[in-house]
């Protein structure tokens, strides 16, 4: 206790000692406040990381479930339409819900929208052409969805 | 010890850092393992998705001959028949839906799985190496009258819960001969030989009919020809050219005229001969494009074509008839042979087709 009172008024009555205690808490601060600013943008930086990272998880792994098939493409001549009508039937044998977002004949788009399908259900869409489909022609249909997937082949119409 | 550290002119800062630096480390550590978790997350769906795609590509499924047996009428406007399949793929198929193609009416039944009702099917789980297996099948469709009533063919579609699809036209019509009778190969192009590949129309039988006999044909009758033909090629597609022909050489039985009706190619949209009908042949703007193999496997060799025969002249839509000497219904035998003029890899070829021998009015 004698020797703790009598190094503060050693400290209080030396003339060189103020700047190393300055010098001290500056490292302190300085150490705190830089250490506190990595910790600010390397969360910051690891978190935006983190963030696109799973979307792009979550996307791939979203788009890899999906699987569809078209079972049948109907070339429908409706009375009145001249041979512009074909109905295609999709089943969806994925793992998750798929949505067809556009259906595309001989490369031109016919039909769009959302038609959600569920797993393993099957749904038809019927299509309404600009132009009539040739008798006995091969079409090259393609079908959407929304997450990107496409799947494609040809079928031949009636003749 | 806290005295001692509380002694210390330095480390504080030493302290601090080394605090700092291991929360880093952890955080970014964490990251890591974050990462890795995720990433094995996602290549145990890639490789659960390989799985059912590889399952579905193992599948592979036959109709046998005669396709369809056990027809029965159950009576209010039921049928029931089996429908017999071999699974000669290396896993077990779940039929989920059947469709039945009516070829001449361009009607489509869809039939269910199900066990009561009607248009539906049951027993369709068919297990790898099952070679006649039987999928019962009930449905107003009267399989009795095909082709009694001169119908063309069902094509039947069997759907599996993979996303397969496996279809067989009904009836089978290519005959189980020795070789392969079914078809006349002649370079690229492969003629289709059965009883349904070649048809014709008139003004007064505007539906497609096999032309084996044209019967009742009337002297004078304008008619249309449709041949069934394939690229077997599968480097390069095939346009036809106008100057393709079907030529029927007349052949009286009082003694051959000799006299030779030709037909040239007409647009794909003809349907039968008549003015708003049948159509010229643009070889330029609107031409029959073969499209080429897309499956060497395939063993119908690629893509059937009709192709339409009917002009009386290159690139016209000048109705044509038959000759048949006099007036009436005369019988008449005719041998055909067919002139087809191609582009294919950029280079005209043209080949002659022995191709087959109708008769009009016989008989017999």
């Amino acid at each position: 206790m004698k020797k703790n009172r009598r190094t503060r008024f050693a400290l209080i009555g030396s003339r060189r000692a103020i700047s190393t205690l300055l010098a001290n808490v500056l490292v302190v601060t300085m150490v705190v406040a830089l250490g506190t600013m990595l910790f600010i943008w390397t969360t910051g930086v690891m978190g935006a990381y983190q963030g696109g990272a799973g979307l792009w998880f979550s996307t791939r792994s979203e788009v890899m479930k999906e699987r569809l098939a078209i079972e049948e493409v109907w070339f429908t001549n409706v009375a009145g339409q001249d041979r512009k009508n074909i109905t295609i039937y999709i089943r969806n044998v994925g793992a998750n819900e798929i949505k067809i977002a556009a259906v595309y004949v001989n490369s031109t788009q016919v039909w769009t929208g959302t038609r959600i399908i569920e797993v393993g259900q099957v749904d038809r869409i019927s299509l309404t052409l600009t132009t009539s489909w040739g008798r006995g022609s091969v079409t090259y249909i393609s079908v959407a969805t929304l997450r990107g997937n496409v799947v494609k082949g040809y079928w031949q119409a009636p003749f | 010890m806290f005295k001692h550290f509380a002694m210390r002119r330095k480390g504080v800062g030493t302290v601090l850092g080394a605090g700092y630096f291991i929360i880093i480390m952890l955080a970014v550590f964490n990251l890591i393992m974050w990462e890795v978790n995720q990433y094995d997350a996602y290549r145990q769906l890639v490789d659960q998705m390989n799985q059912v795609d590889q399952e579905r590509i193992s599948e592979n499924l036959e109709f046998v001959y005669p396709v369809i047996i056990d027809r029965e009428d159950l009576g209010s406007g039921k049928y029931s028949f089996n429908l017999t399949v071999r699974n000669i793929g290396g896993i077990t198929i779940n039929t989920a839906r059947l469709y039945f193609y009516n070829c001449s009416s361009n009607a489509l039944k869809i039939i269910e799985k199900s066990i009561t009702g009607v248009d539906y099917f049951t027993n369709g789980f068919i297990n790898p190496g099952e070679t006649n297996h039987k999928i019962g099948v009930v449905s107003t469709l009267d399989m009795n009258k095909v082709p009694a009533d001169g119908s063309r063919p069902f094509i039947i579609y069997l759907a599996t819960e993979r996303g397969r699809t496996f279809s067989s036209v009904y009836p089978i019509t290519i005959p189980k001969w020795g070789g392969n009778p079914g078809f006349i190969d002649i370079g690229p192009l492969r003629f289709k030989f059965d009883y349904y590949s070649l048809n014709y129309t008139t003004p007064s039988k505007t539906v497609p009919t096999p032309a084996w006999i044209v019967s009742p044909y009337a002297s004078g009758t304008s008619i249309m020809f449709f041949v069934t033909v394939i690229n077997t090629a599968s480097d390069d597609d095939i346009k036809l050219k106008r100057y393709c022909v079907f030529d029927c050489i007349e052949l009286a039985q009082s003694g051959a005229s000799g006299k030779i009706a030709s037909f040239y190619i007409v647009d794909k949209d003809s349907t039968w001969p008549g003015a708003s009908t049948m159509f010229p042949y643009d070889e330029v703007n609107d031409p029959y494009i073969l499209p080429r193999n897309p499956d060497p496997n395939n063993p119908q060799g690629g893509i059937a074509n009709i192709i339409k025969f009917g002009a009386a002249s290159w690139g016209t839509a000048e109705v044509k008839c038959l000759y048949t000497g006099g007036g009436g219904y005369a019988q008449y035998e005719y041998l055909i042979l067919m002139g087809f003029y191609y582009v294919y890899q950029g280079h005209d070829y043209g080949a002659t087709i022995p191709f087959v021998a109708i008769r009009t009015n016989t008989p017999t």
